[in-house]
C-alpha cells in the first residue's frame, strides 16, 4: 500500500494526562501509542478502527494503532497524545529558538 | 482483627500538576496515603492519588545500583566537578527555594542553565522580549473579562479548571452572570473537547496561525485584507471582520494561548503576531495576551532564572556573567550538537521528550537526575536520587500561571516512608561536597552571600515588587507612601471635590465628589455630581450602586433615597446622588497629569529630606532648588526636591556638586495613575469608591 503524507499534531490529551504518574502503567502506553485520523481518510485508506499504522517522519518511523478522530481532525491531520513515540519523530533542529518543532510533523502513513 | 486508621483531612492544600496551581483541594489521608482529593479535576486527582512515595524506590541509585544519599552525592559532586561544559535542566515540578539552588549550583559550575520552558513557552518567552506584554492576573480575567480567546490550546484537557476558576463560567466583579456576560472563543487546528465549551469555534489551517494573526492586525489598524485569506488560511474575510468587531467591542478581552502557537513553525513568530495583536486592540479597549503555562511551577522558573540573571531560561554562565542566547544555550541544541558534557536534571524528563539525537547524547555522558519517580531519564543515569513531591510532601513556594506565587501545603510528612532528600537539600549537598570553589550557602532559602550574589538584574514581577518601604510612611496597594492623615487636609488632585468629605452641615448636593470609571472600570476622575448627572441624563454614562448594578438614567431615577445616601431634590420627591459612574465612550486612560505643588512634592519625596533622608516635622521642610534660582534654575520636578531647613541653609546658592552634598535619589515627575493619586490624598469619602480605586 502506498503512503501518504499528513500532518501530525502532538498534544496533551485527558487519558495522557492521568496516567502520567506511571509511564511504565498500560493506560499511559495506550493513551500514547494511539494515532487519530479523520474517518474519511480512514475509509480511503482502507484503515479498520484500531488497525497499527506506521508513521514515519524525517526522523524516525513509529507503529501505533489508528481510531476515528470523529469530528475532531480535518482531513490531512493526525492527532497524538504526547509521549516517547511521538517525540521519536521530531527533528533536532530548532531554528536559534531552542524549541523543536514539536506540532504539525509531516508524517508518511502506511497502515501495516 | 483490622485497625481502622482515622482519616484526617488536609484543608486548602495545592496542586502542582498543571499551571493553575488551584489551592482550595480538601486532601483526605488515611494513614500515610491521600485518599481524596476533592475540589480536584479529574488530572489534579491522578496527581495526588498517583504521586505519592510508596518507599519501593532507593533513596539513591549509582550506575543502577542502590547507593546511599552521601555516596551518590560524592559521586555526583565528582561528574559534575570534572566536566567542563555541564548543563543544568528541567525546574519546572520542584518549588521555588531549590530552583534558587538550581541556579547558584549553575553559577557556581559555570554551567548552561536552561529549563523546560525552553520546550514549552520559550519561543514565548522571546517574543515577551521582543514585543513586551500586556498582561494581568487570572483573577483580573475572572473579575472583568467579557470576551475570552483560547488560541492553539485545549484547556479543557491541559487545565481543567480554568474554565470554572478563571475564565469561562465564574461570575465576577463586572461579569455578575458569569458565563452569560462572556463570549467564549476558541482559535484552533483541531474541534478539541475545548471548542465544545465555546460561543464560537474558528478552525484554522496546519501553520497557518501567523496569517491569521497578522490579518486581524490589519484588520483592527483599518487594513484592507483580500478575500483570498479564506484560500490561504481556511478563515473567511467576514468571519475576521466579525471578530475584529467583537474585540473592539469588549470591555475586557482576553487572549490565552498555548503551545499550539509555540510549537508550530513560526514559534516565536506566532507569539509575537498574538502579544502584537492585543497592543494594537489596546487602542480601542483593554486587551490582555497570556500564554497557558502548562507544568506546576515552569512560571517559577522563568521567574526564579529571571531575577538571577535577568534572562529566562537558555543562559550560559560560564564566563563568570550571564549570557543568553536560544539555540545555543538550550538544552536540545546543547544535546543534540554534543555539546554538553555533563547533565544535571532535576525533575524533568528529556529522555522521554527529547528528540532521538538529544536523548543518544544523553546516554553517553554522565547523567545526575533528581526526581520522585524512575523516569526514562532516571534510568540512564549515572547517579539518581530519588527525591520528594513538591505540594504532597514537601513544602515551598510555587507560582501559578500568571506570575502570582503560592505557598504548598502538603499532606505528608516529608519523612513518611524513609528520608528521600527534597531537590533542594539534594543540589546543595551536591555543591558542598565537591565544588572547586568553597561553597557558603547562607540562608535556608538559598540567599547566598553579598560576595556570591553576582547577579542581580531583577524583573518586574508581582509579588516582588521592590519600592521604598520607609518606616515612617505606611504603604497603599500600589507600593507608594500613604502620607499621616494629618497631612492630607487639603487637596490636590483635580478636579477634586474630595475635601467635602468632612460632611458640612449643609451639604452642598451638587457639588459633592463622584468617582468616574471608564469602560473598563478603571477610575479616570473625580467629578461633581452637578457634572455626574450631566452624564447620567445625556446617556454618556450609567450610575453604579452600592452593590455594584449599574443603571440609565430612567432606572435610576426610581431607586429609593436611603439613609446612607443624599437626595437632590426636586420637584415633589429626591434623586439618589451618584457615587460612582461608568462612563460608556471613554476607552483610553490618559496618565493623569501630577500637578506641581508643594503637598504633591512632599509625597513623591516621602515628607524626608533628600540630603540628609531626615524626617523633621513638615513645619521643619523646605522646598530647595537644585540648581539655585539665582543662578537659572527653574521650577521643575526636574529641579525641586524636599531639604530640611538645615540643609538647605548649608547649600546656600550652590549646586549639591559644589556644597559637597548627594541627593538620595534624582528628582523626576511621579507618573502616579488616578487612582493612585485620589488614595494619596485621603481616605476615600465614600465605601462605593473603594473596589474601583483599590482594582487601581
Amino acid at each position: 500500500m502506498s503512503e501518504e503524507r499528513f500532518i501530525l499534531i502532538p498534544g496533551r490529551s485527558t487519558e495522557q494526562g492521568t496516567s502520567v504518574g506511571d509511564k511504565s502503567s498500560s493506560a499511559y502506553q495506550g493513551a500514547t501509542r494511539t494515532v487519530r485520523m479523520h474517518p474519511a481518510d480512514m475509509e480511503r485508506l482502507g484503515i479498520i478502527e484500531g488497525r497499527r499504522v506506521r508513521l514515519r517522519s524525517a526522523q524516525a518511523a513509529i507503529e501505533v494503532s489508528c481510531v476515528s478522530g470523529k469530528d475532531e481532525l480535518p482531513l490531512g491531520v493526525l492527532f497524538i497524545a504526547y509521549g516517547p513515540d511521538s517525540s521519536r519523530l521530531m527533528g533536532a533542529e530548532t531554528e536559534g529558538t531552542g524549541m523543536p518543532e514539536s506540532k504539525g510533523i509531516d508524517v508518511d502513513v502506511t497502515s501495516v | 482483627m483490622t485497625t481502622q486508621v482515622a482519616a484526617r483531612v488536609v484543608k486548602n492544600a495545592t496542586c502542582t500538576f498543571c499551571g493553575c496551581v488551584c489551592d482550595d483541594i480538601d486532601l483526605t489521608v488515611e494513614g500515610d496515603r491521600i485518599t481524596k482529593a476533592r475540589n480536584a479535576c479529574v488530572l489534579g486527582r491522578a496527581w495526588f492519588l498517583d504521586h505519592q512515595p510508596d518507599g519501593s524506590r532507593p533513596e539513591a541509585l549509582i550506575e543502577g545500583v542502590p547507593a546511599t544519599v552521601e555516596q551518590a552525592i560524592e559521586e555526583a559532586a565528582r561528574l559534575l566537578g570534572e566536566a567542563r561544559y555541564p548543563v543544568v535542566y528541567g525546574l519546572s515540578d520542584t518549588t521555588v527555594e531549590a530552583q534558587r539552588v538550581a541556579v547558584e549550583l549553575a553559577d557556581l559550575l559555570g554551567a548552561c542553565l536552561d529549563t523546560t520552558t525552553s520546550v514549552c513557552h520559550g519561543p514565548s518567552g522571546i517574543a515577551f522580549q521582543a514585543v513586551g506584554e500586556a498582561t494581568c492576573t487570572l483573577g483580573e480575567i475572572k473579575n472583568r473579562a467579557d470576551l475570552v480567546i483560547f488560541w492553539g490550546g485545549n484547556p479543557a484537557e491541559s487545565h481543567p479548571r480554568h474554565f470554572t476558576k478563571f475564565s469561562v463560567t465564574p461570575k465576577g466583579m463586572f461579569v455578575p452572570r458569569g458565563r452569560k456576560d462572556r463570549y467564549v472563543v476558541v482559535v484552533d487546528v483541531r474541534r478539541t473537547p475545548s471548542a465544545r465549551a465555546a460561543d464560537l469555534f474558528i478552525p484554522v489551517r496546519p501553520r497557518k496561525d501567523f496569517e491569521v494573526l497578522w490579518a486581524l492586525r490589519a484588520l483592527v489598524k483599518g487594513v484592507a485584507i483580500e478575500e483570498g485569506i479564506e484560500a490561504e488560511t481556511g478563515v473567511s474575510l467576514a468571519t475576521l471582520t466579525a471578530l475584529v468587531e467583537r474585540m473592539k467591542r469588549a470591555r475586557f478581552g482576553v487572549l490565552l494561548f498555548g503551545m499550539g502557537l509555540s510549537m508550530t513553525r513560526g514559534k516565536h513568530y506566532n507569539a509575537a503576531a498574538i502579544l502584537a495583536l492585543a497592543r494594537d486592540l489596546n487602542q480601542h479597549t483593554r486587551f490582555v495576551a497570556k500564554p497557558m503555562r502548562g507544568h506546576g511551577n515552569v512560571t517559577g522558573a522563568d521567574n526564579v532564572v529571571s531575577w538571577s540573571t535577568g534572562y529566562p531560561f537558555g543562559v550560559n554562565l560560564g564566563r563568570g556573567y550571564p549570557r543568553f542566547n536560544p539555540g545555543e544555550f538550550t538544552t536540545v541544541d546543547l544535546l543534540s550538537r554534543g555539546e554538553a558534557d555533563a547533565a544535571l536534571i532535576i525533575s524533568a524528563d528529556p529522555a522521554a521528550n527529547f528528540p532521538q539525537p538529544a536523548i543518544e547524547h544523553l546516554k553517553r555522558i554522565p547523567t545526575i537526575v533528581l526526581d520522585p519517580q524512575l523516569s526514562a531519564t532516571a534510568r540512564i543515569a549515572r547517579v539518581a536520587f530519588t527525591t520528594a513531591v513538591y505540594g504532597i510532601n514537601v513544602a515551598g513556594t510555587v507560582y501559578r500561571m500568571d506570575d502570582v506565587p503560592i505557598r504548598l501545603r502538603p499532606a505528608l510528612p516529608q519523612h513518611s516512608h524513609r528520608p528521600a532528600p527534597t531537590g533542594e537539600q539534594s543540589q546543595r549537598s551536591a555543591s558542598a561536597s565537591g565544588s572547586p570553589i568553597e561553597p557558603s550557602f547562607g540562608s535556608d532559602h538559598g540567599s547566598g552571600s553579598g560576595a556570591r550574589r553576582r547577579y542581580c538584574f531583577g524583573r518586574a514581577s508581582s509579588g516582588h515588587r521592590t519600592g521604598p518601604r520607609l518606616p515612617n510612611l505606611s504603604t497603599n496597594s500600589h507600593g507608594l507612601p500613604q502620607a499621616p492623615q494629618s497631612e492630607l487636609d487639603c487637596s490636590f488632585v483635580e478636579p477634586t471635590g474630595i475635601e467635602a468629605s468632612a460632611r458640612p452641615a449643609k451639604r452642598d448636593v451638587l457639588g459633592l465628589p463622584v468617582l468616574l470609571l471608564n469602560r473598563h472600570f478603571a477610575p479616570v476622575t473625580v467629578a461633581t455630581a452637578k457634572r455626574a448627572f450631566c452624564l447620567l441624563y445625556g446617556g454618556a454614562a450609567h450610575a453604579i450602586d452600592h452593590d455594584g448594578d449599574t443603571y440609565d438614567f430612567s432606572d435610576w431615577l426610581n431607586l429609593p433615597v436611603r439613609e446612607a445616601d443624599d437626595g437632590l431634590p426636586i420637584i415633589g420627591r429626591e434623586i439618589r446622588v451618584p457615587r460612582v459612574l461608568h462612563l460608556l465612550r471613554y476607552e483610553r486612560t490618559p496618565r493623569a497629569i501630577v500637578r506641581l505643588t508643594r503637598k504633591n512634592l512632599m509625597l513623591r519625596d516621602q515628607f524626608q529630606c533628600q540630603y540628609c533622608s531626615k524626617r523633621p516635622s513638615q513645619r521643619d521642610l523646605n522646598v530647595d532648588h537644585v540648581m539655585p534660582r539665582s543662578r537659572g534654575g527653574q521650577d521643575s520636578w526636574e529641579n525641586l526636591v524636599v531639604s530640611c531647613r538645615f540643609c538647605n541653609l548649608k547649600k546656600g546658592r550652590r549646586t549639591p556638586q559644589e556644597a559637597g552634598m548627594v541627593l538620595m535619589r534624582a528628582p523626576l515627575r511621579p507618573r502616579w495613575s488616578t487612582a493612585t493619586q485620589i488614595l494619596l490624598v485621603a481616605r476615600t469619602p465614600f465605601e462605593e469608591w473603594d473596589p474601583f480605586l483599590k482594582a487601581g
